[in-house]
C-alpha cells in the first residue's frame, strides 16, 4: 500500500485535487522571470506595425513552442529558426521544445494563466476550436492570406474556425494499412485486401498459417478509434460524417454498423496476445509487435514507420529486417464512403493572442518549398504541394497519393470533436475491442457525451 | 513514521506549556509554516471546491454555474463507482491479506534465525523502490510472455499462462499482487520495531507458566502490539484510498477501465478537459478519505492517541 506519513498523504492528495491551479501558479512565476522584456516586446510590435510591419529595426520575440523533441525534426526546426533570424536580425525565435504528453499539460497551464506562447503545437479542430472560444488564439486571416493558398486545402481547412484561419498546419497524417510482405507472402496472400470482407478472409488465412494478423494498442485506446472510425467513414461517407458532426448525434446507422464490423473483426481474434493492455508506442506494444515481426498488419498513420525502426533499432524503415507495404483502408461492400475518403489529420501551429506579425511571417517561412522539402524528406509529409518531390519513399509516396486524391478528408475523432467526446469515442472502441458493450449502446454513450 | 513512539505510555509528553509563551511570539514564528500551508493547502482546496460547482473546460472564464450538477454526476456515473469499488477491493485485500502477511514476516525475522538481517534488508528492498520503476519493471515480468509466463512455461505448467495486466478479470488481482510486493517490506518494518519494544520478561513469565507459543503470540504479543498494528492498518487503507501512481505507471487503470482507481479516474477528467467535473470529484474522494480517516482515528486509534492532542 502507499504509506507516507498519512496527514503528508492527505496534504498530497489536496495538491492532487488542486493540479490545475498550483501548476498555474508555478507556471506565471517561470514566465515572469523569464518574460520580462516582454512588455516592451509588446509596445515594440505595435509600433512596429503603425509605421511599418517590414520595419526590421525594432526587437521582436517570437515565444514558439513545439513537440519534435528527436532528431531530425529538432534539428532541422532550430536550423530554420536560425536561417529566419539571421534574415531578420530584429527578430528573437525563443524555442520551447517538450514532449507531446508533457507539452498538452504544460500548454492547458499556460493558457489558463492566460500566458499564450507565440506559436504552439496543434492538431486543429475541437481543441483549437475551444481555444477560439476563449479568445486564446488569434484570427491570422488576413496576415495569412499571401502564402495559405500554397498550401493544401484539406490540411489548412483544419485550421479553419467559422471560416476564419487561427493556424497553419506544417504536416499531413493520414492513416491506413501498414503490412509485414513477408508475413503476407508466407501465408500465401499476393495482394492486400481491397475490401472489409477480403480483409477478413486475409485475417483467416493468416491465423491458419499461424501468425498474428494484427496488432493494435487497445490499452491506449486511440489505435482502436482508428479502426471503429474508418469503419464509419466508409460505411457513411462526407455526408453522414458532417451531419454527425452537425448534429453531435452518433445515434445513426452508420456508427452502429461500424461497430458491428469491429465486434465481426473482434470474433477472429486476430490481435495480438495482450492487446487490450498494450500501448502504440512500446517494447511489448503495437509498433513493438510490428516490428519484431510479431504481426502482419497495423492501421496507423504515417509515422508508424518511423516508429517500427525506432522499436527494432535500426536506421530507417528501409532497414527493418522485413518489407513493409502499405495499402488504404479497405472498402466496405454497400458503404456509402468513397475509397478515396480518407481519415487523417494535420500537425499545425496555433497563433497565440498577443503574438507579433513577424510569427505569422515565420510560419510562410517553414511552409514554403524548401523548408516543407527538408521536412518532407526527414520527418513526416509536406503540405505544401511544391514539396512532395522530396518525399521518395514508396510507401510514403503512396500515403501521400491517398492524401492528394482525397475526396473527403475526416479529421481524427478524438481531435475533431471536443477533448470529452473524443475520449468518449476512444473509450467506447476499446470496449467494443475488449467485447464489453453492444454496437448500439456504443453509439449511444457517445451521443449522450456529445449532447445530440 | 511515528508509529513506534505511541506504543510507551512513558514517552508521552506532559502537559503543554505554551501558555507560558506570549501569543503573539507564537503566532510570529508560526507565520512563515502558515503561510505555506495557506498558499499550498488551504487555498487550492477552497479553489477546487469553487471549481466543483462550475461545468469548465479550463479555458473559458468561470462563469457556468451548476450547483451540484457535477456531484450528482460523479454519484451516477457508473466508471467513477467502478474506479470507487477497485479502491475498496484493493483496501479488504489489503487488511486482510497485506497487513497479516507483514505480521506473519515480522514474527519469523523476529525470532533468531539464521541470516535475518540479510532477509530484513531483502524484504524491505522493494519499498526503496520507486513507484515507476516498480510498474516499469513488473509491466515487463508481466506482459504476454514475458518473464513469469517464459518461467511457467519452461517448469511445463503452460496452462497457468495468463494476460495478467490485459485481462479485465485479471488485472485488479495483479496489481494487488504488486502493490503487495512493494509495500509488505514497509509493513514489516513497523511491526519489526513494534515487536522489539515488547518486554521480553513476560514471554519469559508466560514460558514458565507453561504457556505454549500460540499462547504466548495470542495473549502476550497481539495485545501489546495492538497499536503498531493499528497504525499500519491506518496506512495501508488510506495508501488504498489514494492508489495512484502504481496504478497508473503499470496499467494507467486499464483494460477497459478495468483497474481504475478513484485517483486515476480524477486524472483521465483533467485530462478531458473537465475540470469542474474533476475538481468535483476530487472534493469527493478528498471527502472519503477524510470520513475514513477520522473515523479509524476516532474509533480504532482512540487509546493509542490519548494526550497526543489528535483525538477531542
Amino acid at each position: 500500500m502507499k504509506t507516507t506519513h498519512p496527514s503528508l498523504r492527505r496534504r498530497a492528495l489536496v495538491l492532487v485535487a488542486a493540479l490545475g491551479l498550483v501548476a498555474a501558479a508555478c507556471g506565471s512565476d517561470d514566465d515572469s522571470s523569464s518574460d520580462s522584456a516582454a512588455p516592451a516586446t509588446d509596445a515594440a510590435t505595435e509600433n512596429s506595425t503603425a509605421a511599418d510591419s517590414g520595419g526590421d529595426g525594432e526587437a521582436v520575440e517570437i515565444d514558439w513552442w513545439h513537440i519534435q523533441n528527436n532528431d531530425p525534426g529538432l534539428s532541422d526546426w532550430q536550423a530554420m529558426a536560425d536561417t529566419y533570424m539571421e534574415a531578420n536580425p530584429n527578430v528573437k525565435i525563443k524555442i520551447t521544445v517538450m514532449e507531446n504528453e508533457a507539452f498538452k499539460a504544460a500548454l492547458q497551464t499556460n493558457l489558463q494563466s492566460g500566458d499564450v506562447p507565440d506559436l504552439f503545437q496543434s492538431w486543429g479542430g475541437g481543441g483549437l476550436r475551444d481555444q477560439v472560444d476563449a479568445g486564446l488564439v488569434q484570427d491570422i486571416t488576413d496576415a495569412s492570406s499571401d502564402f495559405v493558398g500554397d498550401l493544401s486545402e484539406g490540411a489548412t481547412s483544419l485550421y479553419q474556425v467559422d471560416g476564419k484561419q487561427y493556424g497553419i498546419p506544417y504536416n499531413a497524417s493520414m492513416v491506413g494499412v501498414w503490412y509485414n510482405k513477408d508475413l503476407f507472402a508466407q501465408a500465401g496472400i499476393d495482394a492486400p485486401p481491397e475490401t472489409w470482407d477480403e480483409l477478413l478472409a486475409d485475417v483467416q488465412t493468416l491465423k491458419d498459417a499461424g501468425i498474428t494478423p494484427i496488432a493494435v494498442g487497445a490499452g491506449d485506446k486511440w489505435p482502436a478509434h482508428f479502426w471503429y472510425s474508418y469503419l464509419m467513414i466508409r460505411l457513411g461517407g462526407a455526408e453522414a460524417m458532417n451531419q454527425i458532426a452537425a448534429d453531435n448525434n452518433f445515434s445513426v446507422p452508420a456508427v452502429v454498423e461500424a461497430g458491428e464490423k469491429v465486434g465481426d473483426l473482434v470474433a477472429l481474434e486476430p490481435f495480438q496476445a495482450g492487446f487490450l493492455g498494450a500501448g502504440w508506442d512500446a517494447p511489448d506494444g503495437e509498433s513493438g509487435t510490428m516490428a519484431s515481426g510479431g504481426a502482419a498488419m497495423d492501421l496507423m498513420g504515417q509515422w508508424a514507420p518511423g516508429a517500427f525502426a525506432t522499436q527494432a533499432g535500426v536506421d530507417g524503415a528501409a532497414n527493418l529486417p522485413f518489407e513493409l507495404g502499405w495499402f488504404p483502408f479497405p472498402t466496405v461492400d454497400g458503404g456509402a464512403g468513397q475509397p478515396t475518403d480518407a481519415f487523417g489529420g494535420a500537425d499545425g501551429f496555433a497563433v497565440g493572442k498577443d503574438a507579433p506579425p513577424e510569427a505569422v511571417d515565420f510560419l510562410k517561412f517553414i511552409t514554403n518549398q524548401e523548408n516543407q522539402e527538408t521536412w518532407a524528406a526527414d520527418s513526416g509529409l509536406p503540405v505544401n504541394p511544391q514539396a512532395v518531390g522530396a518525399v521518395t519513399d514508396p510507401n510514403m509516396q503512396a500515403v501521400l497519393e491517398g492524401l492528394n486524391n482525397a475526396s473527403f478528408i475526416q479529421l481524427f475523432l478524438d481531435q475533431f470533436f471536443t477533448a470529452e467526446v473524443g475520449s468518449q469515442v476512444n473509450d467506447q472502441a476499446a470496449l467494443l475491442f475488449a467485447g464489453q458493450t453492444s454496437p448500439q449502446d456504443a453509439a449511444d454513450a457517445i451521443t449522450a457525451t456529445a449532447g445530440g | 513514521m511515528r508509529a513506534p513512539t505511541t506504543t510507551t505510555p512513558a514517552a508521552r509528553q506532559p502537559a503543554s506549556r505554551l501558555g507560558r509563551v506570549p501569543k503573539t511570539t507564537v503566532l510570529l514564528f508560526m507565520l512563515p509554516a502558515l503561510t505555506l500551508y495557506g498558499v499550498f493547502v488551504i487555498y487550492p482546496i477552497i479553489q477546487s471546491l469553487r471549481y466543483s460547482f462550475y461545468d469548465w473546460n479550463g479555458l473559458e472564464p468561470l462563469d457556468n454555474f451548476v450547483g451540484l450538477d457535477n456531484f450528482r454526476r460523479a454519484w451516477s456515473d457508473q466508471l467513477f463507482r467502478d474506479a470507487l469499488s477497485h479502491n475498496v477491493i484493493i483496501l479488504v485485500l489489503s487488511v486482510f491479506l497485506q497487513v497479516p502477511f507483514a505480521l506473519g514476516l515480522a514474527l519469523l525475522l523476529n525470532s533468531r534465525i539464521h541470516g535475518r538481517a540479510i532477509l530484513r534488508t531483502l524484504f524491505f528492498a522493494p519499498y526503496v523502490l520507486s513507484e515507476v520503476v516498480t510498474g516499469v519493471v513488473w509491466r515487463q515480468i508481466l506482459r504476454p510472455d514475458g518473464l513469469l509466463d517464459q518461467g511457467l512455461d519452461a517448469v511445463g505448467a503452460t496452462g497457468l499462462t495468463h494476460e495478467w495486466l490485459a485481462d479485465p478479470e485479471l488485472v485488479l488481482y495483479s496489481l494487488f499482487f504488486i502493490i503487495s510486493w512493494k509495500y509488505f517490506g514497509f509493513h514489516m518494518v513497523i511491526i519489526l520495531a513494534g515487536l522489539q519494544q515488547l518486554p521480553r520478561e513476560l514471554h519469559e513469565a508466560a514460558s514458565i507458566d507453561g504457556a505454549s507459543s500460540w499462547q504466548s503470540f495470542r495473549y502476550i504479543t497481539l495485545p501489546l502490539l495492538g497499536p503498531t498494528l493499528r497504525v499500519s492498518l491506518f496506512l495501508s487503507i488510506i495508501g488504498a484510498l489514494q492508489l495512484f501512481d502504481l496504478v497508473w505507471v503499470t496499467t494507467k487503470g486499464g483494460p477497459i477501465g478495468a483497474s481504475s482507481t478513484m485517483a486515476t479516474f480524477l486524472y483521465d477528467q483533467f485530462r478531458k478537459g473537465l475540470f469542474g467535473y474533476a475538481s468535483a470529484v476530487s472534493i469527493v474522494i478528498f471527502g472519503l478519505s477524510l470520513v475514513v480517516a477520522l473515523f479509524y482515528q476516532r474509533v480504532a486509534l482512540r487509546r493509542d492517541l490519548e494526550g497526543t492532542g489528535l483525538v477531542g
